[in-house]
């Protein structure tokens, strides 16, 4: 069965990719060989979903760990957000006791994502169209399908990104609007992955992509935020789950 | 649902900690950012500085400075909206040019 717990695995092993094209920058060798065995292992952990609500806790909880260690090792990925995103992912799945809390808090995080990236974007600089040129010009499959877009496209596009990740900073707490934003949120960051400069940030695009929209889907209940314990699939929400549906 | 202090405590974090980064950017760059703080959700918010400078009939060039234009119509540093607005200001100039950016150049006035 498809769980949030198989799906963010899943982002852990690609995301494991990025790293091992880099290779170690700040950390010994062995020692970064080691962060990124069990960054991997937390992965795999997590695609079998063998071991139930706690042993998600215990592999999410081995994800931050490595993650923590591997922006250690290269400071600059605190900068590029995915795997910040995976790490906040992970620490709410290790903390929260039950499906309930779990959810609570990947709301919160989606909340904190796209309210503060919506806010964010409120300056001249981002308004005024450069950002969004500088993506599109980036782009090499825009590029080489499409002219430049005119200055007023640039500036409307810029609005409406604004009004988009505003609102995706809401639908996750209105229940009627959890599936529409889960749609409105797998379109935005295809977009984002359609220009992208250059394969690797493909890549890390389809991991905070991909980070967002499961997020999205489980908050709207289009996939279990968690592995069922084998014992009682029924038990899948623990004693929260009437407070995880709401 | 009665919500542990842990659980609070993380749900703090993760509103606390981007918030408290933008204001500190906006504190420090106001509405024209040029980097994107940390663990801060800010990402594609910023651009590199950009610069333009006039040149006279008589070859002196000077800086030219954009804050007097309108808020955001400032911040258009594609093609020839702000080098116009700027000749059109400053009538004594014969070209503009943008330094940075994605589209740099030389502007005729």
């Amino acid at each position: 069965m498809l769980t949030a717990d198989r799906v963010g695995g899943a982002l852990v092993l690609v995301k494991a990719v990025d790293v091992t094209v880099r290779g170690p920058v700040e950390l010994p060798g062995a020692l970064w060989f080691a962060v990124l065995a069990l960054w991997v292992a937390a992965g795999l952990a997590l695609v079998t979903g063998r071991a139930g609500f706690n042993g998600g806790r215990v592999a999410w909880g081995a994800a931050f760990v490595s993650g923590a260690a591997l922006a250690v090792d290269y400071p600059l990925e605190l900068r590029r957000q995915h795997l910040v995103l995976l790490m906040g992912v992970a620490l709410a799945a290790l903390v929260a006791r039950n499906l309930g809390e779990r959810l609570l808090l990947w709301r919160v995080q989606l909340t904190s994502l796209y309210g503060v990236a919506a806010l964010a974007k409120v300056n001249e600089s981002f308004l005024g169209g450069d950002v969004l040129a500088r993506a599109v010009v980036d782009a090499p499959l825009w590029s080489a399908l499409l002219p430049p877009p005119p200055t007023l496209l640039l500036i409307a596009a810029g609005i409406a990104l604004i009004v988009t990740e505003a609102a995706l900073a809401v639908t996750p707490w209105v229940r009627r609007l959890r599936r529409p934003g889960t749609v409105l949120a797998v379109a935005l960051h295809g977009v984002a992955f359609v220009v992208s400069p250059e394969p690797l940030v493909a890549l890390r695009l389809v991991v905070f992509g991909g980070t967002a929209v499961l997020l999205h889907a489980a908050s709207a209940g289009l996939l279990p935020a968690a592995q069922p314990r084998r014992e009682s699939a029924a038990a899948v929400g623990g004693p929260s789950a009437p407070a995880a549906a709401g | 649902m009665r919500v542990p202090p842990v659980v609070l405590a993380v749900a703090a974090l993760q509103l606390a900690l981007p918030t408290w980064m933008l204001v500190d950017r906006w504190a420090d760059e106001g509405s024209r950012p040029v980097s994107e703080r940390p663990a801060s959700w800010q990402m594609y918010s910023a651009e590199p500085p950009i610069f333009y400078t006039g040149t006279d009939a008589a070859g002196q060039t000077r800086r030219l400075d954009v804050d007097r234009l309108p808020p955001v119509l400032r911040a258009v540093d594609t093609g020839r909206f702000l080098p116009d607005r700027l000749c059109a200001r400053e009538t004594d100039l014969v070209t503009v040019e943008r330094t940075g950016g994605i589209q740099p150049g030389t502007f005729a006035c």
